[in-house]
């Protein structure tokens, strides 16, 4: 009788043994990127389809039985599959199987190269999602682990002219010695529970360490950095598994220790960073024309607003957290496809070369202005209802800071019209090829998903609800 | 104060060579206060000291490969950088102490703020690849300390030592990188392309060899090179030219320019 297979174990091992296998087949970049990509999404649609209540699942190639909930324990780590747990993997795997396909297609060659790396991302992060217990708790151990996912990041995002990618670090680690810290004082509380005073110490200290984890201004710039020299499609992978892992991280961290949504002023901390970076990244995105850096700040605005949107108490702030990252998601990624098919077709992404490219390149230029007017909450894109209904609660308790996130809203809007005139200016390149016709159906179907997620978004009601199920715990 | 007094040499110097000895000095002596102060286990004090000294060779080798490791973006004069130390220091004599540390004495508790400060100091001040990675150790370092301290479990040593390695080896591979040209120069479409002397040498890498070959009346170390090939000799191999496809074009070229050279 052979024993079932335990699912992290078979999770974590065939995904770290499919980045070693595109390491060694980097010679086909392409197909390997394409393979992974619908590997990564298989096992994405296989987990958030899995009825965790069945204890075993038998796949139909394996040949033998996996046991679902089996947990794993590896040197004190102990690593189960929870429904929340499989929500965000499903979620991470979603996210890099859909980088991996479109890299296929829009990605320069050096680009598409990066499938070995995104492997091993996804493999960390699910290992992440799947700790349920460690030497100290997984909220708090979160830091430490993002920090060397982030450091692992910094190798896909490293390009000739990036030097300051390694800033993506900062959020992580700065935040780690200040958990370990209030860990100290979780122990503490737990030894003395008559002196409130340890509890409430300690959640100062989880609640300040996660609001730097989060990574709002000034610990934005890697992001920022990023967006702007390193590949696209890279960039937006790996900036949503960071904040999708620190979303999941702080519902866990308020479901595990209520003090700290009540015990302190986790709220106003997180309203105000979430409004002075709202508002720089929307003065920034006004102040630019490079389309990458463009891109990195009004990707900043929009995380701004989802910080905000996390301290509106209430039973609004959850759903409306999780829909806006959804919309983000949705954004940066066609954003990311429309900036990559320009850098690897123009060979720079400098506006002085730029011009007149949305003659040759209609397209990709297209869902680049769209994916970007999405994260700045423009009407008829992916991100105006998320944005709208933000406003709307922010405006409930006081319309000032709604009122001036939509003057930075409208800045960013003002730099997109700008670039879009650059895009559609006079020709600069006349030896630039026009899209292929393939190239061209991709782009209109990433057009029309943008479209129909703008004018139906209770098309992402079902994955929203299933993530505030998982998410609220 | 010779923990604090290193750091803040890091910070008036801001020479590659003065970081990451005073990294080292910090480094170890955060271990033996580790060590004498708080019974750090040895094995614990060994495991450290190996990552230690791996990630400072790790990046002392990088620094010795680039041409000029100390960064273009200088973080201002060292007048600026000592009047920003003391206006920390000023601004902490007024504001008192920083937030309760339990279970270290009240000089630790000092000397990790100071710490602290330096970091954040070393960060703000520069954006190059090595300050940013020996900035992001040294507040490791202090992790370090603290979870001996505070959580002493040996799996969370050595998940920060590991971090460790790999902040250092992600810094090493961007010095690399920041050594590189950003743009490749447009070429003249002849049958012959003859590279221009920027594409052969980057602005940064006309170096102190140069300088000193100039000072000792010696032509460049390019016109050199090139006498030794009329010569018939291996000439220098240019460190940061781009490679080149079979049309004489760099191949990180522009597509169009791609284009232009084969039509």
């Amino acid at each position: 009788m052979t024993t079932a297979v335990s699912l992290p174990v078979l999770l974590t091992v065939s995904l770290l043994l499919a980045a070693g296998l595109a390491y060694l087949l980097r010679g086909w970049n392409r197909i390997m990127a394409a393979i992974s990509g619908v590997y990564c999404l298989a096992w994405g649609g296989l987990l958030w389809l899995a009825d965790l209540n069945l204890p075993v699942w038998t796949p139909p190639l394996l040949g033998r039985s996996v046991d679902l909930t089996a947990p794993t324990t590896y040197l004190d780590f102990r690593f189960v599959l929870t429904p929340i747990g499989a929500t965000a993997i499903s979620l991470t795997l979603v996210i890099i199987g859909a980088t991996l396909l479109l890299s296929t297609r829009f990605a320069a060659p050096e680009e598409y190269a990066l499938t070995p790396l995104l492997l091993i991302l996804a493999g960390g992060y699910t290992l992440l999602f799947l700790l349920t217990e460690g030497p100290v708790s997984p909220v708090l151990l979160a830091p430490i682990a993002l920090a060397a996912l982030s450091a692992v990041a910094v190798f896909l995002l490293s390009n000739r002219g990036s030097a300051t990618v390694l800033r993506i670090l900062l959020p992580p680690v700065l935040a780690i010695p200040v958990v370990l810290i209030a860990d100290w004082y979780v122990r503490a509380a737990a030894l003395d529970p008559q002196n409130s005073l340890l509890m409430t110490t300690a959640a100062q200290f989880m609640g300040v360490g996660y609001v730097i984890l989060l990574g709002p201004v000034p610990f934005h710039w890697g992001r920022v950095a990023a967006a702007e020299s390193a590949p696209p499609l890279a960039t937006a992978a790996a900036t949503l598994l960071y904040q999708l892992a620190a979303l999941f991280m702080l519902f866990q961290l308020l479901a595990q220790f209520p003090a700290v949504g009540q015990g302190t002023s986790l709220a106003l901390w997180l309203e105000w960073a979430g409004i002075v970076t709202a508002l720089w990244g929307g003065v920034a995105a006004f102040g630019t024309l490079h389309p990458g850096r463009l891109w990195g700040y009004v990707a900043l605005h929009d995380w701004g607003i989802i910080l905000i949107t996390l301290a509106v108490a209430g039973t609004r702030s959850l759903p409306l957290a999780l829909f806006l990252f959804s919309l983000r998601a949705v954004s940066m990624l066609t954003a990311a496809t429309g900036l990559s098919a320009l850098r690897a077709s123009v060979g720079s992404l400098e506006p002085a070369r730029l011009s007149g490219a949305g003659h040759r390149l209609p397209w990709s230029s297209a869902i680049y202005l769209l994916g970007g007017l999405g994260l700045a909450g423009f009407p008829l894109s992916a991100g105006f209802t998320g944005h709208w209904a933000a406003l709307q609660i922010m405006a409930e308790t006081d319309w000032r800071p709604a009122a001036a996130i939509l003057v930075a809203s409208a800045g960013a809007i003002f730099s997109y019209i700008r670039l879009a005139r650059i895009l559609l200016g006079p020709l600069e390149n006349r030896s630039l090829r026009r899209e292929r016709s393939v190239t061209t159906a991709i782009a209109a179907g990433i057009l029309l998903l943008s479209m129909a997620i703008a004018l139906a978004p209770q098309l992402l009601d079902g994955p929203v609800s299933r993530m505030l199920i998982a998410f609220s715990g | 104060m010779t923990l604090g007094g290193c750091a803040a040499l890091m910070i008036l110097f801001w020479d590659w060579r003065v970081a990451l000895a005073g990294l080292l000095c910090v480094q170890s002596g955060l271990l033996a206060l580790g060590v004498t102060l708080y019974d750090l286990p040895v094995h614990w004090a060994g495991l450290q000291l190996t990552v230690m000294t791996l990630t400072l060779l790790m990046l002392i080798i990088t620094a010795l490969q680039v041409q000029r490791p100390r960064a273009r973006r200088q973080a201002g004069n060292w007048l600026v950088r000592l009047l920003a130390i003391v206006l920390f220091v000023l601004a902490w004599r007024v504001l008192g102490e920083g937030p309760p540390l339990p279970e270290f004495g009240s000089s630790v508790t000092a000397l990790l703020l100071w710490l602290a400060f330096c970091t954040l100091l070393l960060l703000g001040l520069s954006d190059s690849p090595l300050f940013t990675a020996v900035a992001l150790l040294l507040w490791m370092s202090m992790a370090q300390l603290i979870v001996a301290v505070l959580t002493p479990a040996p799996n969370l040593f050595v998940l920060i030592a590991g971090a460790e390695l790999l902040i250092s080896l992600a810094g090493s591979r961007l010095m690399l990188l920041d050594q590189e040209p950003l743009h490749a120069r447009d070429l003249i479409a002849t049958d012959i392309v003859f590279p221009y002397e920027e594409d052969m040498y980057a602005d940064d890498d006309f170096g102190a060899d140069d300088e000193r070959a100039i000072d000792a009346g010696l032509p460049p170390l390019l016109i050199q090179d090139a006498i030794a090939a009329l010569e018939g000799e291996r000439p220098r191999v240019a460190p940061s030219s781009p490679p080149r496809n079979g049309h004489g074009v760099p191949a990180d070229a522009p597509t169009d320019q791609r284009e232009r050279m084969r039509g």
